[in-house]
């Protein structure tokens, strides 16, 4: 199919589908599915963001870096440890878990006992935690981009026509069950009770015997998590290098707007769609500009919509 | 009398400065100045919205680019001189600082954050990929250094004049506004919006001229270092630039007239002496950063004041 083909008027393009149905089809529903695997990695790395701002009022920058520790820690492991891919998976979570426990209890935690504006020093303390852990490790690892190697071999699953990678299936196998994890430990154990309390009223939850402390340090354990899942699943498909989180915190920042601020369902949804969209736009508009279409989502949201996409801004 | 003995501390720093070229003699030293006051420039825009109206502008680079790159492309393409140059990019950032403050303030905190960042990636990106007028990310070169009657402005010193000249004359600027009914305005928006709406104080118009004199000045800055430095890339619009105005303005202190240039002073200079950390220099750049917040949130510039009330205390 030529380029841009797709882009006729509606009629012609009718025609189209019926002289060459299948392979345009085919086509769509590849990026469909391309979309929706990138989508869940975003989804991830977004919910983290979402719960994070939502509960404790903290704009976190450093949360690229937890996404980008991810990749990082569990290349090393694969090359100085054990060359196992999935021991390296669930040790990089761990390590990246306790890094961020270690920066909510040694700084978030002491800017909130002084009482300011927690949404400017809560943003300046990460920026600086980013800067650090950017550095050092780009001071660790060197600047140029490493490659997990994968436990699957190269050759392609096929769904009828469709072809996904082993690799893919399995992040978007291990996406979702974490997401439901997440929903789940959110929804009915005792702690994701104290948040949801937490987030609705801090002070009364206080009052009937939450600790908030408690709450605020598994919030941010648990974003830092997901965010090096997402890093380590993505460290075997893309390559991982240290100024990678940059560019995935925008996108996040991007996706907790769309599915508006500390909405955790929201995230997910807009991790899905806004990953449908880059793939659909790169593949039938530009692909230069696939990242634009965020920002213009965003801003289009912020003046029609700014309790977000799906509606409710309170919701966690 | 307090008016008095203030005027003469502006005199002498004023002279200080004036005569700083000649005692250092390194040229080095010079031309890190000369990024001092031009960053100076840029923070002091961005105190009036980030210190004095409390909104937290993420996206300033942007505006910054637009005043380098319509400079650069006014004086290559169309041939005027930088004193045509100048005044445009300063009007064209003002007015993208309009349209974006129009839509963006209409919230306050975390949208008008997550707004200002949003236009700041559109605009990298669009540097980035609309080639045949911005070069790409291989940027635009040989534009050209300023002259007035035949006099280039072809040394250090010149700049460090020129870009002086201008500094102090928007510090002036500043506490005009600011000893104005509309600085007073900018103070009662940011300790009580409710309040001052109720004494009929329009908190978004307000809000919105502050963010467009920030901006303006984002775009003056941009066109004196597009014309000092006379290359520019997408890199001046690179995030961490953005972090080093916010270091800046926090650790210099927010809401101060001078804390914003103090900040550039010390923050110029110190990564470039940090230098001898090699490698180190900006992990540790980070931790200080950490530090700064944590232990002091309202900048550098109340140090003096806090020692002196602590030894007080003492005795």
């Amino acid at each position: 199919m030529e380029a841009g083909a797709w882009f006729r008027p509606c009629l012609p393009n009718l025609i189209l589908i019926r002289a060459k149905g299948r392979a345009v089809f085919i086509i769509l529903f590849q990026q469909i599915v391309n979309g929706l695997i990138i989508g869940g990695i975003y989804a991830l790395i977004a919910a983290g963001l979402t719960t994070i701002f939502g509960l404790m009022n903290v704009v976190n920058f450093a949360h690229g870096e937890f996404y980008m520790l991810g990749g990082m820690v569990a290349f090393l492991i694969t090359q100085t440890l054990w060359s196992n891919y999935f021991f390296a998976l669930a040790a990089s979570i761990t390590i990246v878990m306790v890094i961020g426990f270690l920066v909510e209890k040694i700084l978030i935690k002491r800017l909130r006992a002084t009482g300011v504006d927690l949404l400017v020093t809560g943003a300046l303390v990460t920026i600086g935690v980013s800067i650090f852990f950017q550095n050092t490790s780009l001071l660790i690892f060197g600047s140029i981009p490493k490659l997990i190697p994968s436990p699957f071999s190269t050759e392609p699953f096929k769904i009828g026509p469709i072809l996904v990678g082993r690799m893919y299936l399995f992040a978007a196998a291990v996406t979702v069950a974490v997401i439901l994890l997440a929903h789940y430990s959110i929804k009915k154990t005792k702690l994701g009770m104290a948040m949801r309390a937490t987030f609705q009223d801090k002070d009364v939850a206080s009052l009937v015997g939450v600790n908030i402390d408690r709450v605020y340090s598994f919030t941010f354990t648990l974003g830092a998590g997901l965010a090096a899942t997402a890093g380590a699943l993505l460290g075997p498909i893309f390559v991982i290098y240290p100024n990678a989180g940059e560019r995935v915190v925008l996108k996040a920042f991007v996706i907790v707007i769309m599915g508006g601020m500390g909405n955790f369902l929201g995230a997910i949804l807009g991790g899905f769609l806004l990953g449908v969209t880059e793939s659909l736009t790169s593949a039938y508009i530009s692909a230069e500009y696939k990242d634009l279409i965020g920002f213009v989502i965003v801003l289009l949201i912020l003046v029609f919509r700014p309790s977000g996409l799906f509606g409710k801004t309170k919701r966690i | 009398m307090k008016v008095g003995t203030s005027h003469i501390w502006y005199v002498i720093g004023i002279v200080v400065l004036a005569l700083l070229p000649v005692v250092i003699r390194s040229d080095y030293d010079i031309h890190i100045f000369v990024m001092v006051w031009i960053f100076s420039l840029l923070v002091i825009g961005f105190n009036l919205i980030f210190g004095y109206i409390g909104q937290l502008s993420l996206g300033h680079t942007a505006y910054f680019a637009i005043g380098c790159y319509t400079s650069a492309l006014a004086t290559l393409k169309w041939g005027v001189p930088f004193w045509v140059g100048l005044p445009f990019a300063t009007v064209v950032s003002g007015f993208f600082g309009f349209v974006i403050g129009v839509i963006a303030l209409r919230w306050r905190s975390h949208f008008f954050v997550i707004a200002t960042i949003c236009f700041w990636g559109i605009i990298h990106l669009i540097i980035l990929n609309w080639v045949s007028l911005t070069n790409g990310p291989v940027g635009i070169g040989n534009i050209p250094i300023p002259s007035i009657g035949g006099m280039l402005f072809s040394t250090k010193v010149h700049f460090y004049y020129l870009t002086l000249i201008f500094v102090a004359g928007a510090l002036w600027f500043t506490k005009k506004i600011l000893s104005s009914p509309i600085g007073r305005a900018f103070n009662a928006v940011r300790e009580n919006e409710p309040l001052a709406e109720s004494v009929g104080v329009s908190a978004y118009r307000v809000a919105t001229l502050a963010f467009v004199i920030a901006t303006a000045l984002a775009g003056m800055a941009g066109s004196f270092y597009a014309h000092y430095v006379t290359y520019i890339s997408p890199e001046i619009d690179e995030f961490s630039i953005m972090i080093s105005i916010l270091v800046m303005v926090v650790l210099g202190g927010k809401g101060t007239i001078f804390g914003p240039v103090v900040g550039a002073l010390i923050f110029t200079f110190l990564p470039e002496y940090l230098r001898f950390a090699k490698d180190l220099r900006l992990p540790i750049f980070g931790l200080i950063l950490i530090m700064g917040i944590v232990f002091l949130p309202r900048g550098i510039i109340t140090l003096p004041k806090l020692i002196l009330s602590r030894w007080v205390d003492k005795r």
